[in-house]
């Protein structure tokens, strides 16, 4: 029972790892601008079939990744200049609706481009199990979890010593203030967007070989995203993370205790039942940027 | 009028609107280096509107603004701060989440290379304002309410003001701080730098003021050395409570 | 990219007039209705350009009776509601003489009614058992169903000495379906199922999932499942270690699935249409000569063949030979003939239809294939 446990943890961490990563990526949008970026799943799926494209085309492992990440960051800049910033001062529902017209554009494209069927990409070192006690897990889970922890503490560092990650905080908590100190708002919604969309190409790369990647995958990435950072506290970046690993757990948890058929229904109601005690999630407003 | 010569801030038939209703109509004012110049009037008659307008968070609706002789009416808000006017605005706006040493520091974002001049314009904040010094750490928005109005005003100062456009310095504190919040401005006119005050408490501005302008419905009405506006007895019928 | 969802066919025909072959009679109108685009494309797009490659076939042939065929299509995105409308349109508005479609049992379910009322035979392109069990007088279909695939999977099992086995399975209509197919059947087979797993067939990670399975007593592990899924359940056992053979249904019958399971499909077994293992056929086989013409020239057309494209290809061919025997396209004659349908050789298998079967498949329509050295082999 006890390394069944494990197993369900091993699990649970590296799919959560994966939410943490998109639900960051939401929060840091959703903070400097109000809006939820919904095209935030698609994201992680142009990364992994840029890649596997690449790849396939014959250009050497490390490189594929970098043009990759570069790649989808070109698509989040180019969704924050023709999309998002033409529509300034439009409600923030108006705005949300765009990132959803967005998303389903960016979803057509990929399909136009990589088919409807399912890619795969070679693991980073080997896909030789890795035993724990009578667990296992692939090295790959250890790039999950490994590659996640460092971009996550990267983000933090990022807003905690870099003036340019102050002035996004400062553009999120008061966009006036912020243009008064000279900080020019216009390219720090560039710099959020480039930055979720580096954050989701880097999760993608990361789960790739262990899921398949096909045009619409982004999808369902995207809504558990959107619920870690809910869960976290929309808007809280760390939240975020804690939300998605959260999240992950609780659906592994849920699979292996209770049952595989209810394991969504489980999270979703856990997710429920935290926003019904703490309407503005586990780390909401308050505790807020002090990341 | 003064004599437009050497002026530092210089509007002319500056227009704005939101939406459809006009909320400046045609100011036209001047500001000399070294002067510190109020605008007062009711609330409501365009005062913040007008600062808003000149740092360029608030568009245009026609007019032109030069500073220091260049055209800077069509700049983004962050070039105009670049020109080095810096805007304390109503109600502070202090970055709550933020320590008070990260809002002033971001107050030093355009000079942010210049490190040796931020670390020794941070201590002259510090000891303008001692207070905050003691709660550097601290977040921003713990603070009450006079101390958010030093934080916001010391975080101006680090963007390396040539002109201050202060907005109602004085709204929301008790008489003792209002007193000291004026003493400062007034030091800081005293050093060197150039002030536009916007404030509803006509009589302390005036007090503090070398001229004045008198703003009604968006519109300039009166303009003239502050101590005939106090004198002035229609000023002291419509803003000065007697 | 197929954003059109009409009249396809009826450019087509015009083309076809236009090149300057002449028809005396009305056309023969075959209606259909698939999805086309949506989530469930990967039926109906291999399924709209089969049933397209061989009109136009025929047509430069003369046609059938002398008469030109025409193809009217409307793309149900997979929802049901839409395919009512559709199905309506076609009988009433195109006054189409036999509908070939519904590449889903929901689409197909919800078109019965309509069919049934007008009388009009349709030949469903849907797996559901329930399409012509209990029998409908007009509605028939050419896909083998998921129960046959289960009795084949069990009938291995027993082979291999198989008592007990676990199974997991999606989410989506095609997993439910086939496992109440395999939790009815298993115990008539002297089978027990000791454990019963699910997943999202969108998750990634099925470990914990297996990790259960793992503590149980099963022999065995069966997975129902279609898309990604059964790919990362089979890496997801061979990465818990998990040394028990594996089963998978026909849902992951191409070579996509050995592609992306890698080695970790080495020795899964499943029953699979013959079109899969088409080249591996004994000369004999009265199928392999069909299903080596229909992929070669699927395969010219439009790459690789799916099973999908030939449900199509046998609906459409028992339709026109019914249409041929009945010598016409009075409705009532030509279902007769399609019930009559005997020894046609398709690519689901010989169909022998009769009253009480409106499919008309035995369960050896499947080969069991096993995965070995990244190809599929007829093991039986």
């Amino acid at each position: 029972m006890l390394d069944s446990l494990l197993q369900f943890l091993i699990t649970g961490v590296t799919v959560g790892s994966t939410y943490a990563l998109v639900g960051l990526g939401f929060a840091i949008i959703y903070n400097a601008s109000d809006v939820v970026n919904f095209a935030q799943g698609e994201f992680v799926m142009i990364g992994a079939m840029v890649a596997i494209s690449l790849l396939g085309a014959g250009t050497p492992f490390p490189l594929a990744l970098l043009l990759a990440v570069m790649a989808t960051v070109a698509v989040g800049l180019v969704l924050e200049a023709l999309a998002v910033e033409p529509a300034r001062g439009a409600p923030v529902v108006t705005l949300v609706i765009i990132t959803i017209g967005a998303s389903i554009l960016l979803r057509g494209v990929a399909l136009l481009v990589w088919g409807k069927d399912f890619h795969a990409m070679p693991h980073f070192s080997g896909d030789a199990p890795l035993h724990l006690g009578s667990a296992t897990l692939l090295p790959q889970n250890l790039w999950v979890m490994g590659g996640t922890a460092a971009l996550v503490l990267a983000v933090r560092q990022f807003f905690r010593r870099t003036s340019a990650g102050k002035a996004l905080l400062a553009c999120s908590c008061n966009r006036t203030a912020a243009q008064l100190m000279g900080i020019n708002v216009r390219r720090m919604m560039l710099l959020a967007y480039g930055l979720s969309a580096a954050l989701g190409a880097v999760a993608g790369l990361l789960v790739a070989p262990i899921t398949f990647t096909s045009y619409d995958s982004g999808v369902m990435l995207g809504l558990k995203g959107f619920s870690a950072a809910i869960l976290g506290g929309m808007g809280n970046p760390m939240g975020a993370v804690a939300g998605g690993l959260l999240l992950g757990v609780l659906e592994s948890l849920s699979a292996g205790l209770i049952s595989s058929g209810y394991k969504d229904a489980i999270a979703f109601v856990v997710v429920l039942l935290v926003l019904f005690l703490r309407p503005s999630g586990l780390f909401g407003k308050g505790a807020v940027e002090r990341a | 009028m003064p004599s437009t010569e050497a002026a530092l801030l210089q509007v002319e038939g500056l227009c704005s609107h939101y939406g459809p209703v006009r909320v400046l109509s045609h100011v036209s004012l001047a500001v000399r280096a070294g002067e510190l110049v109020a605008i007062v009037g009711a609330n409501g008659a365009g005062k913040s509107t007008l600062l808003r307008s000149l740092s360029a968070v608030q568009p245009k609706s026609g007019g032109t603004v030069r500073f220091d002789g260049r055209d800077i009416s069509r700049l983004p808000a962050h070039r105009v701060v670049a020109a080095g006017v810096c805007h304390v605005p109503e109600g502070r706006q202090v970055f709550a989440p933020l320590s008070v040493e990260d809002n002033l520091r971001l107050g030093a974002y355009l000079h942010r290379q210049e490190r040796a001049w931020v670390e020794r314009e941070l201590d002259r904040v510090y000891t303008l304002f001692p207070i905050l010094g003691e709660r550097r750490a601290q977040l921003a928005g713990t603070l009450s309410g006079g101390q958010q109005q030093m934080l916001s005003i010391g975080r101006a100062l680090l963007g390396r003001p040539r002109l201050l456009l202060l907005d109602e310095p004085s709204m929301g504190l008790a008489p003792l701080l209002v007193e000291e919040i004026f003493r400062v401005v007034r030091e800081l006119n005293r050093s060197g730098v150039t002030v536009l005050l916007v404030e509803q408490n006509a009589r302390a501005a005036l007090a503090i003021a070398d001229r004045g302008y008198v703003l009604e419905t968006g519109r300039v009405v009166l303009s003239a050395a502050a101590s005939e506006l106090l004198a002035d007895e229609g000023v002291r019928r419509a803003y000065l409570g007697r | 990219m197929h954003m059109r969802k009409r009249f396809f066919g009826l450019i087509l025909g015009a083309g076809v007039l236009a090149a300057g072959s002449s028809f005396a009679a009305d056309p023969i109108r075959i209606g259909t209705f698939l999805t086309v685009t949506g989530p469930a494309s990967f039926l109906g797009d291999p399924e709209l350009r089969t049933l397209q490659m061989y009109v136009e076939e025929l047509n430069a042939r003369g046609g059938v009776l002398g008469r030109k065929l025409e193809l009217v299509h409307y793309d149900t995105v997979g929802q049901a509601k839409e395919a009512v409308t559709f199905v309506k349109r076609l009988i009433q508005n195109d006054k189409v003489d036999v509908i070939v479609g519904g590449s889903s049992t929901g689409d197909t379910m919800a078109a019965i009614p309509e069919v049934e009322k007008a009388g009009i035979p349709l030949i469903s392109l849907a797996g559901g058992v329930e399409i012509v069990e209990p029998v409908k007088k007009w509605v028939f279909k050419t896909p083998h169903t998921d129960r046959m695939a289960a009795i084949r999977i069990f009938e291995d099992m027993k082979k291999r000495g198989i008592r007990k086995f676990a199974l997991i399975s999606g989410d989506g209509g095609y997993d439910k379906s086939g496992r109440k197919q395999v939790l009815e059947l298993a115990p008539s087979h002297g089978l027990e199922v000791v454990a019963d797993e699910s997943y999202g067939n969108k998750d990634t990670d099925m470990t914990t999932q297996l990790t259960k399975i793992r503590a149980t007593d099963a022999q065995a592990i069966l997975n129902f499942g279609f898309g990604a899924a059964p790919a990362i359940v089979t890496r997801n056992v061979r990465q818990l270690g998990i040394t028990l053979p594996v089963y998978q249904s026909h849902g992951v019958g191409s070579k996509k699935f050995i592609e992306m399971a890698g080695e970790a499909a080495e020795g899964v077994r499943l029953p699979a249409a013959a079109l899969v293992v088409a080249e591996q056929l004994a000369d004999s086989d009265p199928q392999k000569k069909v299903l080596l013409d229909y992929k070669a020239k699927f395969q010219a057309k439009h790459g690789e063949v799916s099973t999908f494209g030939g449900h199509a290809y046998d609906g459409f061919f028992i339709a026109v030979e019914a249409i041929q025997r009945a010598g016409g396209t009075d409705p009532a004659r030509v279902r007769d003939e399609i019930e009559k349908t005997r020894g046609f050789v398709g690519t689901a298998g010989v169909f022998h239809m009769s009253p009480q079967d409106h499919m008309g498949l035995s369960v050896d329509a499947f080969k069991m294939v096993e995965v070995r050295k990244g190809n599929w082999v007829i093991i039986d």
